[in-house]
């Protein structure tokens, strides 16, 4: 039961590594599976990083899976896909979201049926609507349906949870989709740096942060720039010997990290990101990484509860699922689903 | 609301911009979209609308009254106010006649008529700003036709026995889908809901058609509910907007024969930190000059006395201490001069076709007349002639025509002249950088305006502004051996 490993949690991001990795599918499992929960039942507040949940395929024009929201549900959504959801919808407030959809409108479902989200893009307006829904239902558990590359654009600390969504679409190849599937998987679980450190950063708003602790006290050098790109040289010379950390905001790529690397000077020290969606390195990179003993932490922790592995894509592209999931579960502590085999979207 | 009211009695918005009404007007603190469309567009009265406009004030005045009395009643209209949302795309759809609201725009029209009745219980506020607001609860009870009273909607069962019947199909086949079932029967039963879907939506369909015809007939007045909130919210905005910054309410004198400000000052100037100086000015019909030194903000003071017309024209409360004044019939400020002509005219053209508008109109009419330095582009010989010979021609008109000008302008021309006091007479600082040179030359300079009553020239201090900001000691030598060539001696 997917639910099972995700029913404490006061919000949740269905973080999909591609599109039509079965993030619907998932989002739709769910919720069957918290309607079985008798008194346990949470009522689901759900939305999406912009917009999701169309009949259709942008890309590939075949059909997808509809996310199916059942009475009590709140839903929050634009005004256009309003007008294409199916379901009694019950409409209770308004909120200052607009999207090229129309203003994000929130929404109760009175009867059951088939609902296409599209939801705020910015992580103000997601944090701004998540306490919209909460002072509408404080117990409503939030739950973001959101493609990894949209929830790293919108900023971390979005949800407390995440569930990752991976199969054929990363992939038809078992041993890349589990190695790319992997990479993601070890970023999200990264570690919080330690409290003292955490105390520090949470307040520096930088770019770039480096972080020296001298006899017991924080002293730091900064960089602020409106992105990381074309700043690497900046960077690398704010890393001193005395540096014991690096935090660096934002979108951490192959291009922002080769620079720091060759010049060795992160070295057995941290490196802080914001949360585990805002790092997009390769196998080798991460390697490179692991060579230098450079340990990488995060400023906002997300709880991976478990991985859901879709076989299957639109266009009949297919990977053996199970072997994915037998792939995966040596290296992962949390379950691991296979969409394919036990679920009927 | 005639034309001209329209066009801000013959301002631009250049020229409002640049007095700094346009600006005034973006920081009234009105809360909803209603409000902020009437802000943008203020009802500007003329001197035939002087009874609306002087009832107009003394609404403002009660309010203000109460504000004081009884803050909670303006706090919570203001709370209601900021809970209205934008209905006049669907209140326009109504009025074009072929179109079905969808359940979005009803939602907010049920949101619109609740808010507009909680404002409409505050008769006290709207009896003393003489505003009525029309009532709707046949259409209240439309939207909510299971009166629960709540301000959600969507298409209720009670509208339609059909749609009941049939939702009630729906939510059996529904509470089947739960079921632990395998994926044919699942499909099937999802293909059997999609058939209801279809039938429910045509019944909605015919609901909203039903709905939307029911409020066509109301399109009318509720966009005339929608400009009454705004007006009120403009008002209230006007009262809090004034008691926060200390405003005046201005006087105004069916026949005064003078426009008389009482340490008037420029908002714009405060907010970029200059010094501020307030002015005090008595305007009458015919001609007055202000002449000073450059820099020594004739501008500004021109501008003060525009802006705060405007201002009284538009209902607003003034920038001044104390402003007696009467209703123009109309403002024209020469800033707005090339943005109204383009590129066909030279600005000494444009200036000229200008200055011809201001001569063409009536005597039986009350304009405010303001011009800033006009024929400064042309030859200097000439253009004291032109200054002077308007002058004489405005002395004996109705309009209150006031020019800045370095032109040495005749008493005999004139019904005032008022002039910057300007620099003190103070040793030049030696300053290491412009910066400086500028600030002690600001500090030196004394903005005040006083009047003038003998035929006094204009004092030479365009040289001492020269040597201020740094020509060299070589070169002013010079320029006074020059003038003293031509002139004879000067003090310096």
């Amino acid at each position: 039961m997917i639910f099972e490993c995700v029913s404490h949690l006061p919000s949740l991001a269905l973080v999909g590594m591609a599109k039509n990795v079965g993030k619907t599918t998932v989002l739709n499992r769910l919720i069957y599976e918290n309607s079985k929960q008798g008194e346990a039942q949470r009522r689901l507040a759900i939305t999406s990083i912009g917009r999701d949940g169309e009949t259709t395929d942008v890309t590939t024009g075949g059909e997808k899976p509809r996310v199916y929201a059942l009475p009590g549900t709140l839903v929050a959504t634009a005004k256009v896909s309003l007008q294409n959801s199916d379901a009694l919808l019950e409409i209770i407030d308004d909120t200052p979201c607009r999207t090229p959809f129309g203003e994000v409108m929130i929404a109760s479902v009175k009867q059951a049926g088939f609902v296409e989200l599209a939801g705020p893009s910015t992580a103000k307006e997601l944090f701004d609507l998540k306490s919209q829904l909460q002072a509408i239902d404080p117990k409503a558990m939030f739950v973001v349906d959101g493609a990894l590359s949209r929830l790293a654009a919108a900023g971390g600390e979005v949800t407390a949870g995440a569930v990752l969504c991976t199969g054929a679409a990363v992939s038809t190849n078992v041993e890349a989709c589990v190695d790319k599937t992997l990479a993601v998987a070890k970023l999200l679980q990264c570690q919080q740096v330690e409290r003292d450190v955490l105390a520090v950063l949470r307040k520096r708003f930088e770019r770039a942060v480096a972080l020296q602790k001298e006899q017991e006290k924080f002293a730091f050098t900064t960089l602020d720039a409106p992105t990381l790109l074309g700043k690497q040289e900046a960077v690398t010379s704010l890393i001193s010997p005395n540096t014991t950390a690096l935090l660096l905001r934002g979108a951490v790529t192959a291009e922002v990290i080769r620079p720091l690397l060759a010049s060795g000077k992160l070295k057995q020290k941290q490196l802080v990101i914001e949360d585990g969606t805002r790092m997009f390195l390769s196998k080798e990179i991460l390697a490179q990484i692991k060579r230098q003993a450079i340990e990488i932490r995060v400023l906002h922790e997300i709880e991976l509860c478990a991985v859901a592995v879709n076989p299957v894509v639109p266009l009949k592209a297919t990977i053996d699922s199970t072997l994915v999931v037998e792939a995966l579960t040596p290296h992962l502590n949390i379950p691991i689903f296979d969409v394919g085999r036990s679920w009927v979207s | 609301m005639n034309t001209l009211a329209y066009q801000f009695l013959g301002l631009n918005e250049k020229a409002l911009a640049e007095v700094g009404f346009v600006e005034i007007m973006g920081a009234l603190p009105v809360k909803s979209p209603f409000g902020k469309t009437v802000a943008t567009k203020p009802r500007c009265y003329v001197r035939s609308e002087l009874n609306e406009l002087k009832h107009y004030f003394s609404c403002l005045a009660n309010l203000l009254e109460l504000y004081q009395n009884d803050d909670l009643v303006f706090s919570q209209t203001v709370m209601e106010m900021s809970h209205l949302r934008e209905v006049r795309g669907s209140l326009l759809r109504l009025q074009e006649g072929d179109n079905v609201l969808d359940n979005v725009e009803f939602f907010e029209l049920k949101r619109f008529l609740h808010g507009a009745s909680q404002i409409a219980k505050e008769t006290v506020l709207l009896n003393n700003a003489d505003i009525v607001l029309e009532s709707f609860v046949a259409l209240q009870e439309a939207l909510d036709p299971e009166k629960t009273g709540v301000m959600s909607f969507y298409i209720y069962e009670a509208y339609d026995k059909e749609l009941a019947l049939l939702r009630s199909a729906k939510r059996q086949i529904e509470n089947q889908i739960l079921g632990d079932l395998d994926g044919a029967i699942r499909r099937d039963l999802i293909n059997q809901r999609q058939t209801l879907v279809a039938q429910e939506e045509q019944i909605e369909f015919r609901i909203r058609q039903k709905l939307t015809s029911y409020f066509a007939p109301y399109a009318d007045a509720l966009i005339n509910l929608a400009r009454s909130l705004g007006e009120l919210d403009l008002m209230i905005a006007k009262v809090t907007y004034a008691k926060s910054y200390r405003l005046a309410w201005p006087s105004i004198l069916p026949d005064a024969k003078v426009m008389s400000l009482h340490n008037g000052w420029l908002p714009k100037l405060v907010t970029t930190g200059v010094r501020v100086v307030r002015q005090s000015i008595d305007l009458t019909g015919g001609s007055t000059v202000l002449t000073g030194a450059n820099m020594g903000g004739k501008s500004v003071a021109l501008k003060t006395v525009v802006l705060n017309s405007l201002l009284v024209q538009t209902g607003m409360p003034v920038f001044a201490e104390k402003l007696q004044t009467p209703c123009f019939d109309g403002i024209l400020y020469s800033a707005d001069i090339t943005s109204q002509m383009g590129a066909k005219l030279s600005s000494f053209g444009a200036e000229i076709m200008r200055l011809r508008e201001a001569i063409e109109l009536s005597d039986a009419e009350k304009w405010l007349i303001v011009l800033d330095e006009p024929a400064r582009g042309t030859n200097p010989q000439e253009a004291e002639a032109i200054v002077c010979g308007v002058c004489d021609w405005f002395r004996s008109r109705t309009h209150f025509f006031l020019v800045a000008t370095h032109y040495n302008i005749a008493m005999s021309n004139l019904t005032a002249r008022y002039q910057v006091r300007g620099l003190s007479r103070s040793a030049i600082p030696e300053c290491e950088s412009d910066e400086k040179r500028l600030f002690a030359l600001a500090s030196a300079m004394d903005y005040r305006i006083m009047r003038l009553e003998s035929d006094e020239p204009p004092p030479h201090e365009a040289f001492c502004i020269c040597e201020w900001l740094g020509l060299t000691k070589p070169l002013m030598t010079k320029i006074y051996q020059k003038w003293e060539q031509k002139h004879g001696d000067i003090e310096h």
